[in-house]
């Protein structure tokens, strides 16, 4: 009885030593464990090298491929701004369609063509998207008054409604209103930087002086995104 | 043990960061040079990192959900981690209690995406559905704390909209890889990640307008701010996927030709962003070196299956002498405003990262793995940091806030005030013809 287990014991002390002596610690070949009725049994699983070489080949594919792509669109707005495309300021019933403007040659912002229309400032930062975006309107033509005549009448928590192409409406509140002689408006404040998503409506205002065609004051109503 | 590699890692990988940042702000403010190194900048990058690793990290966790892999705990673990990262953020801007409040919600939501693939795995259509339920009152909830939190600065219909896209991203991403649409997948890991930058911009502009003199009124989004966020985007991503794609090389996955094809559309948006500073001739080579360099690793992970050390000594050899080069690439492009030891410096850490963490997950040590996957995408806002201040002081004229009219619009045509000639020429006419009138019937009168 004794000898049968020394003769077991031997028989498994021979090949426990002749796997470490084939493999010691592992290295390539893979000493699995696995639980098998309670009992740690060793099981040998050897790995073989791995034929990789078609990896070159797909990277490479990969790489032509993406430089063939056309740029990649990211179909996300949630976060973007808008082009607009109507502005709505129920308070003094304006309703005007939006046209786009640059700078004109001597470095002003420009105005619209039509003295019913508005004009957003494509420059700067789009309504619903961060920082000042901008838009302006006559406050009268050579004949009387234009869109933006009674901007002036507007107060503090105004609402002021802008719509994109897409149906997209956004609301703005009126923060402050406040008018600068010529050449002294802060710039800057109105046109350059903010972490507000701000809306900033500018007209004339003031004395219109002939001889310089232009009035003597502008006009601007801040306000910020409320929904 | 991992926590004296990352003091090794932090210093080494701040040489990176430190001689431009101490440049730049130099610079800043008194001199209204643009700069990359603001405190919103700072906010704004930190909140890319967080936010973005979160999106990357659920989509590989969820991957490997699917898969029933064996690293799937490992990245579940590291998913946590990056919530406690995005706690901590909260927490330092609106502390402890909205701090524990934000990670109940936050967890959930995560939980919610595990029981999805959970419902998945069982074919379960009504607990799916019931997932899809919850994630989507989540996004309301969630949208409203936001909004409350930043005293409606971030609008509620805006959040919203941006949770359901987040939600719709992974959920995509997850049934594409599903439905074996491995192309799709990919792509809508992608739109995953850069939705987050998206998030990070309009929370830090909110944050930072919350309360503007903790960031010393600076701005979250500016020229400078922005270049720097994309290279944050398109370099953490350039990690995050490289990592993935050496994964499945190693195990020859389905999914590897569509994972590398992820990394080669990366590479083509950055070498578009390079030419987009330096012209096309430099993103053309750019794009060479940069598409080396991965080829280098494709050849380590190759080398590893095969079990050929001097086929992976070679293939790190390659990678240290790209790492010289590609420094003095950066370093000649910007006229030395980013050093060519720092970017060096930051590339070797790149690799060591990039080849470790493939290292052990080959070796099947998948905590450790994930560690330093987790490692690897963090330092790369450093390198962006480093080259984004680099490229901005070496041309503060192309990052100046473009755009500023240098007067006022001429909105009036004084057609309200002045007096107008042609009315009076109008009155004139109508007494004329009242006065002929009057001449005329006076005159016919007489006739009769």
């Amino acid at each position: 009885m004794k000898k049968w287990i020394i003769g077991v014991v031997a028989v498994l002390a021979v090949i426990v030593m002749y796997v470490f002596y084939q493999q010691p610690f592992g290295g390539g070949t893979q000493a699995k464990e696995t639980v098998n009725n309670g009992k740690h049994m060793v099981k040998l699983k050897q790995e073989k090298p791995k034929d990789l070489s078609m990896i070159n080949s797909q990277y490479q594919s990969a790489l032509d491929k993406a430089s063939a792509n056309e740029d990649r669109k990211f179909t996300d707005q949630s976060y973007q701004g808008i082009v607009p495309k109507k502005i709505m300021i129920p308070k003094i019933k304006v309703e005007a369609n939006v046209e786009q403007v640059g700078l004109t040659k001597d470095g002003k912002m420009g105005v619209p063509g039509g003295t019913n229309n508005v004009a957003w400032y494509k420059k700067g930062a789009k309504p619903g998207g961060i920082g000042n975006a901008v838009i302006d309107g006559h406050v009268d033509s050579y004949r009387g008054p234009a869109i933006f005549f009674h901007l002036k009448d507007l107060k503090k928590n105004d609402k002021i409604y802008i719509f994109g192409k897409d149906g997209r409406k956004l609301t703005y509140k009126v923060t402050k209103i406040e008018s600068y002689p010529n050449g002294e408006a802060p710039l800057k404040k109105i046109f350059g930087p903010t972490n507000k998503q701000m809306l900033n409506l500018i007209t004339c205002t003031g004395t219109y002086q002939e001889d310089l065609e232009t009035h003597d004051h502008r006009l601007v109503v801040y306000s910020e995104r409320v929904s | 043990m991992n926590f004296k590699k990352s003091l090794l890692v932090v210093p080494m990988s701040m040489s990176l960061l430190i001689p431009t940042a101490g440049l730049a702000n130099a610079q800043s403010s008194q001199t209204g040079k643009p700069t990359v190194s603001t405190p919103a900048s700072e906010l704004r990058s930190t909140l890319d990192k967080d936010l973005s690793e979160h999106a990357f990290l659920a989509v590989e966790a969820m991957r490997r959900g699917a898969e029933g892999a064996k690293d799937f705990q490992a990245a579940v673990n590291e998913l946590k981690n990056n919530t406690d990262d995005l706690t901590k953020d909260i927490a330092s801007v609106y502390g402890k209690d909205a701090g524990d409040a934000f990670k109940k919600m936050w967890s959930a939501h995560i939980g919610y995406f595990v029981d999805y693939v959970k419902a998945t795995g069982a074919k379960d259509e009504g607990a799916k559905k019931k997932a899809l339920s919850e994630l989507d009152d989540y996004s309301k909830d969630f949208a409203a704390f936001l909004s409350k939190a930043t005293g409606g600065k971030v609008v509620a219909s805006d959040a919203t909209k941006g949770l359901q896209s987040h939600i719709h991203d992974l959920i995509g991403a997850f049934d594409a890889y599903v439905a074996g649409d491995y192309d799709k997948a990919y792509n809508m890991e992608r739109d995953a990640i850069h939705h987050m930058y998206m998030v990070s911009k309009s929370l830090s502009s909110a944050i930072t307008s919350q309360m503007p003199d903790k960031f010393d009124n600076t701005k979250a989004v500016t020229p400078a701010a922005d270049l720097r966020s994309n290279l944050n985007y398109l370099l953490a991503e350039h990690a995050g996927l490289a990592t993935q794609a050496m994964q499945n090389g190693i195990d020859g996955a389905k999914d590897f030709q569509a994972s590398a094809q992820a990394l080669a559309e990366n590479t083509d948006d950055l070498s578009k962003a390079i030419a987009s500073v330096y012209g096309d001739e430099a993103g053309k080579k750019f794009k060479e070196m940069w598409s080396a360099h991965i080829g280098n690793f494709v050849d380590y992970v190759k080398a590893t299956g095969a079990k050929d050390e001097n086929k992976k000594q070679a293939a790190k050899d390659a990678l240290n002498e790209y790492s010289k080069n590609f420094a003095n690439f950066i370093a000649t492009a910007t006229d030395g405003n980013t050093p060519s030891d720092a970017v060096q410096k930051g590339l070797q850490e790149h690799i060591s990262q990039l080849i470790t963490a493939f290292d052990d997950y080959a070796a099947k040590d998948y905590d450790k793995a994930w560690d330093k996957i987790d490692m690897a995408y963090d330092h790369m806002f450093m390198s962006s940091k480093g080259i984004a201040g680099g490229i901005v002081m070496q041309n503060p004229d192309k990052f100046m806030m473009k755009g500023m009219p240098s007067d006022m619009p001429k909105t009036g045509l004084g057609g309200s005030q002045q007096t107008d000639y042609f009315e009076w020429f109008l009155l004139a006419l109508v007494a004329l013809a009242a006065g002929t009138a009057f001449y005329a019937t006076q005159r016919g009168s007489k006739q009769q």
